[in-house]
């Protein structure tokens, strides 16, 4: 069996990285998780890095998506099993003592945050659930477009980013995760999840796949060039 | 004969029957009689029980000035009856049609977002395992205590992996060279909750992860599957589990009876392009109980996939394992704050004490 290089997965002409719910209400200053006292020092650097990952994949013309978590304002749809987790589990979040849940279809917390906004000619997805492919057109996109890689990059890594990430590799997609451009509240918890990520799939700084973007980007100038 | 309304002269033309024409009457009239009004449901409810927006009935008639609407108040709810609840805590079924009454006020009050339930009772903290009740929140029923997500009558126990050519001697794996002692050390305690829910009414349902010998997996797949494999010698790749031969079937000690459902799946997740969801939502199963291998694969999808799915998923520690026994607790660790993790002696006891309970009635 022929084995891939890194280069060879990462080709612009088929791969795309996925944001996967970098949104006001979890990163932001003044979101609702911000409110409910979540440290945002993680999520800032995480942004930063972000933000340059997807400078230097937009000069390589690589596809960006972004998904936005998604709730609708009076619960409609959200099933008990999944309130309970928020209920149970979530460390800021009782879905009990608030009017409306996280992440509101067309809040402001809802929005992907400024630093990293959608620009023309992206797609933003709206996700309901953990996984970026239950009920959304994700999948179709992304073979409509050709991609077989897709660069993983968001929050939290042990949720909303690990089951993308798993339900990308179920639809034979290469995943790749920058694992400095993934993030969440507790450190033991992504350490944990980075290391079962690396067990499935490559996980590696966004400095590595730059790199390997700028030698497409060198052959991109050299072919325009002659 | 009442006067006619305002804008509703085409009652006159002659080339309307006069069967359409004495419905039209009578509809208005029922619409704007004030005493018939207050019996007319002023609230559609769709068929899951949730009612719509009150504002969009006042275009369907004239109101009279007896009704009067208020935005923003609360509605009683006692008066509804939510498809959602059990039918024990259902209030009793008003007489006659109507599928609610009017306040004891006499005035009829709408709202239009959902505002803060009325009754709810505030805890002090969250409710752990055993402790607690069946919440209900916005109208959604949530259950919180393990007597209620492991109840019978909707739980089912899933049976994942635990495959010949992947645990058992003689099998693909064993042959190059997997270590089987973390595979053979959860078998009792597997099989002492199999025979539980098979006394006990749950159902029982086995996953069998195949693998085709070629490349019609998909090739980023199957690398996946042999590189996590680090056992096996470089570049080797025998086939395991295939579809049709003796090491796809699960290992004797748990092997399905003939009623019990097979679900095969080709990737880590049960629910990936497999008809589980379809088997569990017949069955009306809203638990699943989950035993098998491997932790951090297959148990780990699994698991996530139901809770994505409205499922609520209990995972017996004792009974899930891998080879590796790092990432077996690391997994476990990551699904604790996402899920329940109980061992298999309190849910077959669980079990035995429900059904037992039951029998008796």
């Amino acid at each position: 069996m022929k084995s891939v290089t890194l280069g060879q997965v990462l080709d612009p002409t088929h791969t795309a990285v996925v944001v996967v719910d970098v949104q006001n209400d979890m990163c932001a200053e003044g979101g609702l998780l911000h409110k409910l006292g979540r440290d945002l020092g993680p999520f800032g650097l995480m942004v930063d890095n972000v933000q340059m990952l997807l400078a230097s994949a937009r000069k390589v013309k690589v596809r960006v998506i972004y998904l936005e978590n998604t709730a609708l304002p009076d619960y409609s749809n959200i099933s008990g099993p999944w309130m309970k987790i928020s209920y149970t589990k979530f460390k800021y979040l009782d879905q009990r003592f608030h009017e409306h849940p996280l992440t509101v279809d067309g809040s402001w917390g809802h929005r992907t945050v400024k630093q990293i906004a959608p620009q023309e000619g992206d797609i933003v997805i709206k996700k309901w659930r953990s996984s970026g492919f239950l009920g959304t057109n994700l999948d179709q996109v992304l073979r409509c477009s050709g991609i077989e890689t897709v660069v993983a990059v968001g929050t939290s890594t042990e949720g909303c980013v690990y089951c993308t990430v798993r339900d990308a590799q179920d639809h034979d997609y290469r995943v790749v995760v920058a694992e400095d451009c993934v993030t969440t509240g507790r450190k033991d918890v992504h350490a944990a999840a980075l290391t079962l990520l690396q067990h499935r799939v490559v996980v590696i700084p966004s400095t590595d796949i730059e790199a390997a973007w700028g030698g497409y980007e060198s052959k991109r100038r050299t072919s325009q060039s002659s | 004969m009442r006067p006619s309304i305002k804008g509703t002269s085409r009652l006159s033309a002659t080339h309307l029957s006069k069967r359409y024409k004495s419905a039209v009457r009578w509809r208005r009239r029922f619409l704007t009689d004030p005493c018939v009004f207050n019996k007319v449901p002023l609230e559609i409810h769709r068929f899951d029980g949730r009612p719509t927006r009150r504002v969009d009935l006042l275009k369907i008639g004239n109101l009279s000035s007896s009704v009067k609407v208020v935005e923003g108040a609360q509605i009683p709810r006692n008066s509804l009856v939510p498809d959602r609840l059990p039918p024990d805590r259902r209030p009793p079924k008003l007489s006659g049609g109507p599928l609610m009454k009017p306040t004891s006020q006499g005035t009829i009050q709408g709202s239009s977002t959902c505002g803060p339930l009325l009754e709810f009772r505030i805890s002090e903290g969250r409710p752990k395992l055993g402790e607690g009740w069946m919440e209900e929140f916005r109208g959604v029923q949530m259950l919180t205590t393990l007597q209620e997500l492991v109840d019978p009558a909707h739980t089912a126990l899933l049976i994942v992996g635990m495959q010949n050519d992947t645990c058992a001697p003689e099998g693909v794996l064993d042959k190059s060279g997997r270590d089987l002692q973390p595979f053979r050390r959860m078998i009792g305690a597997t099989e002492d909750a199999l025979s539980g829910a098979r006394d006990n009414g749950v159902l029982v349902i086995f996953v069998q992860n195949y693998c085709s010998p070629d490349t019609r997996l998909g090739a980023a797949w199957l690398d996946y599957v042999f590189g996590r494999l680090d056992f096996l010698a470089d570049g080797m790749r025998p086939p395991f589990t295939v579809p049709g031969t003796w090491g796809v079937a699960t290992i004797d000690e748990l092997s399905p009876a003939p009623n019990e459902a097979v679900v095969m799946a080709s990737r880590s997740s049960a629910f990936f392009q497999t008809n589980l969801d379809q088997v569990l939502r017949t069955n009306g199963i809203k638990s699943l109980v989950c035993t098998g291998a491997s932790t951090e694969g297959s148990i780990d999808s699994t698991v996530r996939d139901a809770l994505l799915r409205d499922y609520y998923a209990v995972i017996l520690e004792d009974c899930v394992t891998s080879d590796r026994e790092d990432l077996n607790e690391l997994a476990l660790a990551l699904l604790r704050g996402r899920t329940d993790v109980t061992s298999s002696a309190e849910v077959t006891e669980i079990w035995r004490s429900q059904s037992a309970g039951r029998r008796r009635l």
